[in-house]
């Protein structure tokens, strides 16, 4: 059932240097239950369309469908959806029980009532030893249990996170997004999570969508949107390193640049027959080393650890490749490789040629 | 060593010295209140310390009947009650005025912004002809009035205030209240309101002592009707500093200003004590 629904959402802000097009005409559908996380660049719009999804900001254009109800003219207080902002906005001036009772207490619920629901969402978050404290005695983990509290009192079965982990360290950040993972399994709501970080995003979202230029330029789940990016951008932005792009002339089955020559996959063959040019994609993990493939120069090397990624240059093109963490090659060595798998895009709308119909 | 003793040495004589400077002029109004001597020229070095406390001055304010039975208890209540409502319009006007310049998207915002900082250079007491004559075209020479006149005097400056304060609060705040379930106004009153405790308690503080230390007004404004006079008024009535005929009685005019300090006393600890209060909640909030 579609829970959540944007529907050619359009918004603009003034400033200094003019207007901005921060929404272009967006449209997204969330189904009950997802964990969908917003993935995107830095001022690209996200956090915007989760206020606008709440009733915080209100777009210029289009519509907005909660539960399958527009509510365009709702304020946010009549929306039934909870919040976790990325500061988390525990009021300073409130112990924690009384900043997660907050919801609760607006809603004039019974004071049994109240202190029956806060200390089972303390005791499944693990906080319970915490509601006497003030907010600023607690650390940053705790403060975002508290704020993930405060949102699961009110009951809602919406829940709009702005990235909540982002104010985290990376040790215990690995661990907020394993328990707010295991939440979500648990209590099934619909979670609609934005974030900057891929790879947040790739192991919490049971969809992912990639906001870029107003828009959504792909939706679906994480390792679909990995192996087969909608267009070249999508491309180009998930993964680490991301995938190599380049263009390449079509000749009777072959994709060929210079003197790079690769085969068209047969799930292409069909769709690129027509073609003259296409945009090649490879991720940097599917290439391989051996003996009588694409020669290259090494350009440079950086050693991760677990890989060591290879800058190399090959007919006027930089690509990047992942290999073995125990190969010792050097800036000018001359390697040669192979690519096992790519994927296509249109030349003039950089779309993949398979989503296209 | 020797340096450290030094240096402490002169800091203490410096606080010392402006200590005295600051504490004198209160010592002697509290000492003269006791005294019986109505003539501050009476008033020798060795009557700083009194050998004798005369509360002649007190009973005299205390006894009631001066002017159509009103009396200078009296007086002070209608200033406390003044001053309160000048300090609560204050605080309203301040904080909704200062939420809007902050949050809201009105037109010629910097604009009213500047200008609101800028009114905040004249002094209000210019103002009181003026004011006298268009307050008495609109029949406001009484208590309504005189709030009108004296809120402003706080509440521009301390709108600029508390515009820096909203701004200086995280949005995120009022909006999980927003999202939470109160309207705007409703997260205003809860959040914003509390967060900015330390500027509503300065607004308060300063809107309560501009109208109940005000004489220019209040003495433009109800001099003609006894019962309605604030402690100002009765004060300078009763030391005989209305009529330039009377000797002045200064032991009565200290007895009544330390009569009148005594609400101030009691304000400014609140004040304070929910001012420190404020920030130190607002501690380690990023």
């Amino acid at each position: 059932m579609e829970y959540v629904r944007l529907e050619n959402v359009w918004k603009e802000y003034a400033s200094k240097k003019g207007r901005v097009q921060v929404l272009k005409g967006l449209n997204l559908s969330i189904e009950k239950g997802e964990l969908v996380v917003i993935l995107g660049p830095s001022g690209g719009g996200k956090t915007t369309l989760l206020r606008i999804i709440s009733g915080l900001l209100k777009q210029d254009k289009g519509h907005v469908y909660l539960r399958g109800k527009l509510v365009d003219e709702l304020p946010p207080k009549d929306r039934n959806v909870a919040m976790v902002f990325q500061n988390y906005a525990v009021y300073p001036f409130m112990s924690v029980f009384d900043n997660i009772a907050f919801p609760l207490k607006i809603a004039h619920e019974p004071k049994s009532k109240i202190t029956e629901k806060v200390s089972e969402i303390a005791r499944m978050l693990r906080i319970e030893e915490l509601l006497d404290r003030k907010p600023n005695q607690l650390s940053g983990g705790q403060l975002q249990r508290v704020a993930i509290a405060r949102a699961l009192a009110k009951g809602a079965d919406i829940i709009l996170m702005d990235e909540p982990l982002a104010n985290l360290d990376a040790q215990v950040r690995v661990f907020a997004r394993e328990e707010l993972k295991q939440l979500h399994k648990k209590l099934q709501t619909t979670i609609i999570y934005v974030t900057h970080d891929q790879t947040e995003a790739m192991s919490l979202a049971s969809k992912v969508a990639l906001l870029y230029d107003g828009a959504i330029q792909d939706y679906g789940e994480p390792l679909e949107v990995y192996n087969s990016p909608g267009n070249a951008w999508v491309a180009s932005f998930i993964g680490n390193p991301p995938m190599n792009l380049f263009e390449a002339e079509v000749e009777d089955g072959w994709l060929v640049h210079r003197e790079i020559r690769i085969s068209i996959p047969e799930s292409y063959s069909q769709v690129a027959k027509s073609l003259k040019r296409v945009v090649v994609g490879f991720r940097p993990e599917s290439a391989r080393l051996n003996e009588q493939g694409i020669s290259a120069k090494v350009r440079m090397v950086e050693r991760i650890g677990l890989y060591s990624i290879l800058h190399i240059e090959t007919s006027d093109l930089e690509l990047r490749i992942i290999t073995d963490p125990k190969s010792n090659f050097e800036r000018g060595d001359i390697v040669s490789f192979s690519v096992e798998s790519v994927v296509l895009f249109d030349a003039e709308s950089k779309l993949n040629l398979l989503r296209v119909r | 060593m020797l340096k450290r003793v030094i240096s402490l040495l002169v800091s203490y004589l410096v606080l010392i010295v402006t200590c005295a400077f600051s504490v004198f002029p209160l010592y002697y109004v509290f000492v003269t209140s006791f005294s019986n001597a109505p003539s501050l020229i009476s008033l020798d070095i060795p009557d700083l310390i009194p050998s004798h406390l005369h509360f002649s001055a007190y009973k005299y304010l205390f006894s009631s009947g001066f002017l159509e039975r009103t009396s200078f208890p009296v007086w002070i209540r209608n200033s406390v009650f003044l001053a309160a409502l000048t300090a609560l319009l204050s605080v309203a006007l301040a904080m909704t005025t200062g939420y809007a310049l902050s949050r809201l998207n009105i037109p010629a915002k910097k604009t009213l912004a500047t200008f609101i900082y800028v009114l905040t250079f004249f002094p209000y007491t210019v103002t009181a002809v003026p004011l006298y004559l268009l307050f008495a075209k609109l029949h406001l020479l009484n208590y309504a009035g005189l709030i009108l006149a004296y809120t402003p005097g706080t509440s521009t400056f301390a709108a600029f205030l508390a515009k820096l304060s909203i701004d200086s609060i995280p949005t995120s705040y009022e909006e999980a209240a927003m999202i939470d379930g109160v309207s705007r106004f409703q997260a205003f009153l809860r959040i914003v309101m509390r967060l900015a405790l330390p500027v509503v308690a300065l607004t308060a503080l300063l809107g309560f002592l501009g109208a109940y230390l005000d004489f220019a007004l209040a003495y433009a404004f109800i001099l003609p009707n006894v019962k309605l006079w604030t402690a100002t008024i009765g004060l300078y009535y009763l030391a005989g500093l209305l009529n330039p005929a009377s000797a002045p009685a200064y032991n009565i005019f200290a007895a009544g200003a330390v009569l009148m300090g005594i609400p101030l006393m009691a304000l400014f600890l609140v004040s304070q004590r929910m001012m420190t209060k404020a920030y130190s909640s607002l501690a380690g909030v990023k």
